[in-house]
């Protein structure tokens, strides 16, 4: 969906605020807390029905108000229809709850409404991805192929199911009983592993070399090109064969039993894979400056970004957040340039307009944020 | 509360008769000893129909299962309720389910054909999976329903999960 208009009701610090977009970069700026982010976090929200900063809907709502609105009209270029979704957030006495519309009609279920707008969003908090755990990088992966294949979604949950489902039977965690057929029914459960995991690593695999590519001329773009960037999906069982994925998890699963069982968990599969970026072949995480890990993940989200364009050449949306801060003038106008020819629609948020490059062919607009208002500028009779 | 509100104003007459019918339920109420399914003697109805095919059990999670099959009308076999299914998760392993009853009707040599009817997800595929590793050593045919694209339901409307197994369940015509 091309996006043209947000309408905010009481999100955030937003009380009643309107932005209208065109095509290129539309630039958010204001100082420290005046709502730029929420912006983001606004679309985000709208594309995914959660929000990159807190697992919680309550604190979207702006204190003392009971509901919180969010408005986007958009074109679908595909059907060549414009859209309108709607997302309502009711605060009530237990619990806050979401109301979901799309062109009037209520979606219900998440899985439905996510990617109707299809944003990336890139925050400084995303460093957590090259430094954190395997988990947070896997994460990265699996919300990657969410939007892609929605089937990945239930894949996934299947596969947590069943990983605990084994760890309570290696754990005979049946209330104080020992089932009689253990062996059995851990057979039972490393097939049902074996064959939703192999189908978890195999989309995993496909996804990683589509975007290495990008990944790396991106990189090279960013960085300039003195060192040389690389990333690949680490399983546990080294590299095999997409035919032979599931056999070979079923056999590693039954050779690991009696580890497992002395562990009391199951330690080989899917969800123990990573995710490795190295600089100069050294793991990212541990080598690379603040300013590569940055141009890094901006890297592999804009390498996302490309493989994301659906049959109509629509590209998602690009949401960056306070990027500018963290890149040096010279790398921050390289990023820009490789934005022009990769994205159609983005927005950025910046304590103050000369942060942001703008490339010589692309459209701009500037909305200056400040205590939860929003005015949009022509930078040209406001020269900061 | 709405229910004991609803009971006050509500007929004497019938209250009574309501009354002696769930003291009948507690009282008359039990298990068949042959396919587990609740009843009100010593063997079920369908067991002890003698026009059913009793070589073909079709296993079932609860007695609604059942029910749902029966309403159908479609099935001429006998069935074997299992009270619940594998779910670790939960605390309920093989032992928690009408097993041993169900190996008890293999022993002879009347059964010839298992069919496992439990939902698919997770702890149903996972049941069907087990009574598949436990059942077939006896020498017994095992097999599980069909899953797919509901009948009269249109195509396009079918969510993902169920079109993948209708199709990786697909049969030659």
């Amino acid at each position: 969906m091309r996006l043209s208009q947000l309408e905010l009701r009481n999100f955030r610090n937003l009380r009643e605020v309107q932005l209208t977009f065109g095509p290129g970069l539309t630039v958010l700026f204001g100082h420290n807390g005046a709502g730029k982010t929420n912006i983001l976090e606004a679309l985000y929200f709208t594309s995914t029905l959660r929000s990159f900063r807190c697992s919680e809907l309550g604190p979207l709502v702006l204190r003392g108000a009971r509901q919180a609105a969010v408005t986007v009209t958009g074109r679908d270029l595909q059907l060549g229809l414009d859209s309108k979704l709607h997302v309502q957030i009711n605060r009530g006495e237990r619990s806050t709850r979401r109301l979901a519309q799309a062109d009037g009609k209520t979606v219900r279920s998440a899985v439905d409404f996510y990617g109707r707008l299809r944003t990336i969003v890139f925050t400084p908090e995303d460093l957590t991805i090259l430094r954190g755990s395997p988990g947070d990088r896997r994460k990265f992966i699996d919300r990657a192929l969410f939007a892609r294949e929605r089937i990945h979604i239930s894949d996934i949950q299947a596969y947590e199911k069943l990983v605990r489902s084994r760890n309570h039977v290696l754990r005979d965690d049946f209330g104080g009983r020992t089932p009689a057929n253990r062996e059995q029914l851990l057979d039972t459960y490393e097939q049902g592993l074996a064959e939703v995991g192999a189908r978890i690593w195999t989309r995993r695999v496909d996804f990683i070399s589509a975007i290495r590519n990008g990944f790396q001329t991106t990189y090279r773009q960013i960085s300039g090109g003195k060192t040389a960037a690389e990333v690949r999906y680490k399983s546990g069982l080294g590299s095999v064969g997409a035919d032979q994925r599931e056999a070979a998890l079923r056999k590693t699963l039954r050779e690991r039993r009696s580890e497992d069982f002395r562990r009391g968990r199951t330690t080989t599969g899917p969800h123990r894979d990573d995710l490795e970026v190295l600089l100069d072949d050294q793991i990212a995480g541990t080598f690379a400056s603040q300013g590569q890990s940055r141009a890094l993940m901006l890297s592999l989200k804009l390498a996302e970004l490309q493989i994301s364009q659906n049959p109509a050449g629509q590209a998602p949306i690009l949401l960056l957040d306070d990027v500018s801060s963290e890149l040096d003038p010279q790398r921050s106008r390289q990023l820009f340039e490789a934005l022009q020819g990769l994205v159609h629609q983005c927005v950025v948020t910046t304590t103050a307009p000369h942060f942001i490059p703008l490339p010589a062919t692309w459209a701009a607009h500037h909305f200056e944020i400040s205590d939860g208002s929003v005015r949009k500028v022509s930078i040209g009779d406001n020269p900061k | 509360m709405r229910l004991a509100l609803w009971f006050a104003r509500t007929d004497g007459e019938y209250i009574k008769a309501l009354a002696s019918a769930l003291d009948e339920l507690q009282v008359k109420l039990s298990m068949c000893s042959r396919c587990c399914d609740l009843c009100t003697g010593e063997i079920c109805e369908r067991c002890s129909d003698a026009r059913r095919d009793q070589s073909l059990v079709c296993v079932v999670a609860q007695p609604q299962d059942r029910i749902a099959f029966e309403r159908s009308g479609v099935y001429r076999g006998v069935y074997h309720v299992l009270h619940g299914v594998l779910d670790p998760l939960a605390g309920i392993g093989p032992a928690e389910l009408k097993l041993e009853a169900l190996l008890r009707r293999l022993e002879g040599d009347v059964v010839t054909e298992v069919i496992v009817a439990t939902s698919p997800n997770v702890e149903g595929d996972a049941t069907a999976l087990y009574l598949s590793k436990l059942l077939r050593p006896l020498g017994v045919k095992v097999t599980r329903i069909a899953s797919g694209v509901a009948v009269g339901g249109e195509l396009e409307y079918a969510d993902m999960s169920t079109l993948r197994r209708a199709l990786s369940d697909r049969r030659s015509l």
